[in-house]
């Protein structure tokens, strides 16, 4: 088998503050192959977030504690930072939640996919002279080039009339053309890893579903690997071919999406399937999960979803929750796993064979 | 005191308290001498001819895509906008802006804003801003509901009494959500305007402020617009809703009937874009094009450039409201029509007077 495009292992993020050190990240492992979308999904709070930033090291002001993070063989926890530069925007790109703040108000929105097509094709001394302005060694020629791919972009990207919207600011575009803008940036260098970070959560549900197509079509022409971090069971189950369920920065329960949603092992799962509103009948009360998340501070000591589990027994509440195999690629960690089935399904008893790995 | 019942529910026959007929609002967005000197009309047509009622104890879901004028709407009703055309009304009365109400008409709308967060002073301890409002409100009336000091108010959004204390940064998304419900509670009123309470919130903690939003109803009485652009949501907890495109409401009814059965092609890509949680089921076809631009709308139906079932005739004339099985539907494709219509009554409201209303 050939090697993940991007291996996460034992991830430790740490953000030391007044009340003690924050465990944000506590021993998550994963991985990314190149074209297929890994969904990771859990509340707020529980690490979605500080994971694909810890991801492209820009963690800080928290610190990276623990385990590696190799994408394409390079160990990006120790790796330098003219390294990280070279790959940040280039082979590994980012899409935030909020497309509005993620453009400059000031500058046309095709002036600033140019500037990322610009920065990702020169070397830094070019970059230098181009930030200076100095006129016989501007390279202007290459500025117009950047512009015209960026045009180029937008029209990829079904933007209408791409070369009169390349000149208009970002507050002349509607939440979906923004959030395609902010796609054609991140995708001007064309990387084999994209990050997007709840990248619809601020959209309408018409714009989510383009915008989710955009994303399937990219794995499946690019050949690109995508992290998608979002709290939408919906998105996750339409979108992604595998999941990952985080809570309190530790992997709950990973495995393909046919699987973990449609029969979850994992209580925590099942609490947020439970949750959601597109399993709930009008006029019937929702099941929100008791309690509230953890407190991250000083990191946990065993499951951190004992607190709210109805399953907990003293062992779950001691020493580290072993990982377990409970199908191939269905990875779990739970000690009182298999669990009574809630619904009509019926999870068939695999035994676990614990892989030697654990979570903490 | 009678409680209405969600099961059970039936439209009550009060007077509504709050009434659109046939608003209309438009904003100018001419900005060169030129265009003002040829007066050509360039305005932005965010509201056309709208008409809608909320009952006490009644939630009236109001969905759309971003800029389809839910905001504007919302704004008409809590008096921050005046409409250029037709009539407010609350409680049969007509009403202007916030400045011409009374305190005691003021006093019937509570608004729970966009962004919650922002909505609150920074620099004041949120106990502080209900004090505010909750002092605001002692002008104008009696304490009626017991909701008299800031802890209850918390107590009954399920605070407790030391986040009076703290500012909104140090609250997370559910709790100032939380917050921002108690304040528009403060001055007892009989309709809460909320403007996408649940957006942008994570499963599980959407889930408890719908449940507390249910309840709340179920306690006061209370009477929700309740507007956003999640249908799952929207037909989680309203009794009847209005389905706003390009500024014209296209289609209302029951909220049981308009998702079982949508007869307007909108309302069915509206259906058809939700995400469902089943990675069995295909994912959603996205709407093709964008939403109409507000100064230029399209001549007929507004809906007619991205309708699969367009004919010439939409594209000419503008239909009316027809009754289709107890919703009122805009379209001349909508199957098997009773008859024209010519008001907003999805019920016949009696005229008993606002005493007949039954508090607790």
């Amino acid at each position: 088998m050939s090697k993940p495009l991007l291996r996460v292992e034992d991830l430790h993020t740490r953000f030391d503050t007044d009340r003690g050190t924050v465990h944000a990240v506590d021993g998550t492992s994963f991985t990314v192959d190149r074209g297929e979308i890994v969904g990771v999904l859990g509340e707020s709070g529980s690490g979605k977030s500080v994971t694909a930033r810890s991801i492209c090291r820009l963690e800080d002001p928290g610190r990276i504690a623990g385990g590696t993070i190799e994408f394409e063989g390079i160990e990006l926890t120790t790796a330098e930072e003219s390294t990280l530069r070279r790959l940040r925007g280039n082979e590994i790109s980012m899409v935030f939640q909020d497309p509005t703040e993620t453009l400059n108000p000031v500058f046309p929105v095709g002036e600033q996919i140019a500037e990322a097509v610009r920065i990702h094709e020169t070397n830094d001394r070019q970059r230098l002279l181009d930030f200076l302005g100095v006129p016989p060694f501007r390279d202007r020629s290459a500025w117009a080039d950047a512009r015209e791919r960026a045009v180029e972009l937008l029209g990829q990207m079904d933007i209408p009339s791409p070369k009169s919207r390349s000149t208009a600011f970002p507050h002349e575009f509607s939440g979906g053309l923004r959030q395609r803008a902010v796609l054609a940036v991140a995708l001007a260098s064309e990387p084999s890893l994209l990050i997007a970070d709840e990248p619809t959560t601020a959209l309408d549900t018409t714009t989510q579903a383009d915008i989710l197509r955009r994303l399937r079509s990219l794995r499946d022409e690019r050949d690109v690997g995508i992290l998608l971090i979002t709290h939408d069971i919906g998105v996750i189950a339409q979108t992604c071919d595998r999941v990952i369920v985080l809570y309190g920065g530790q992997v709950m329960e990973a495995g393909p999406v046919e699987r973990v949603l449609t029969d979850p092992a994992h209580p925590y799962t099942r609490s947020l399937l439970a949750c959601s509103v597109r399993n709930t009948d009008s006029g019937e009360r929702i099941h929100s999960a008791q309690g509230r998340p953890p407190d991250p501070v000083d990191g946990h000591e065993g499951c951190p979803f004992a607190d709210r589990c109805r399953h907990t027994t003293a062992a779950c509440r001691e020493g580290p929750i072993p990982t377990t195999e409970r199908s191939s690629e269905h990875r779990l960690s739970c000690l009182e796993a298999p669990l009574p089935a809630t619904r009509e399904s019926s999870p068939q008893r695999v035994s676990p064979t614990p892989d030697g790995g654990t979570t903490e | 005191m009678i409680e209405p019942d969600r099961d059970a529910f039936e439209p009550p026959s009060d007077t509504p308290v709050v009434e659109l007929r046939g608003v209309s609002k438009s904003f100018s967005v001419r900005n060169s001498v030129l265009e003002r000197l040829s007066g050509s009309d360039s305005s932005a047509k965010a509201v056309c001819d709208v008409s809608l009622v909320v009952h006490p104890c009644e939630t009236v879901g109001l969905v759309g895509e971003s800029g389809c004028g839910k905001s504007t709407l919302a704004k008409l009703v809590t008096g921050q906008l005046t409409p250029d055309r037709g009539q407010v009304r609350l409680d049969g009365t007509r009403v202007g802006g916030v400045s011409d109400r009374s305190a005691g008409q003021c006093r019937r709308i509570g608004v729970v804003f966009q962004h919650a967060g922002e909505s609150f002073d920074p620099r004041w301890p949120v106990g502080r801003s209900l004090s505010e409002a909750r002092h605001d409100a002692d002008m104008g009336s009696e304490n009626e509901r017991g909701l008299g000091d800031i802890e209850q108010l918390l107590c009954s959004v399920d605070l407790g009494p030391e986040i009076a204390d703290r500012y909104p940064r140090e609250l997370s998304g559910g709790q100032i959500q939380r917050v921002a419900l108690a304040r528009a509670l403060a001055h007892n009123p009989d309709v809460i305007v909320l403007d996408e309470p649940v957006s942008g919130l994570d499963v599980a903690t959407q889930a408890t402020i719908l449940d507390l939003l249910a309840d709340l109803q179920q306690r006061f009485g209370i009477g929700y617009l309740f507007i956003s652009h999640d249908l799952a949501v929207v037909q989680y907890l309203a009794d009847r809703i209005a389905v706003m495109y390009a500024g014209e409401v296209v289609e209302v009814g029951p909220a049981d009937g308009l998702f079982g059965d949508p007869n307007h092609p909108y309302t069915e890509a509206l259906l058809q874009a939700i995400p469902s949680p089943d990675p069995g089921v295909a994912p959603p076809t996205p709407l093709d094009g964008d939403p109409p631009d507000p100064t230029d709308r399209p001549t007929g139906c507004p809906f007619h450039p991205r309708c699969p079932a367009a004919t010439t005739e939409c594209a000419e004339r503008h239909p009316e409201f027809e009754t289709v099985e107890g919703a009122r539907v805009r379209c001349f494709h909508a199957p098997e029509a009773t008859g024209e219509c010519e008001e907003d009554r999805s019920y016949q409201p009696n005229r008993s007077t606002r005493s007949s209303r039954i508090h607790d």
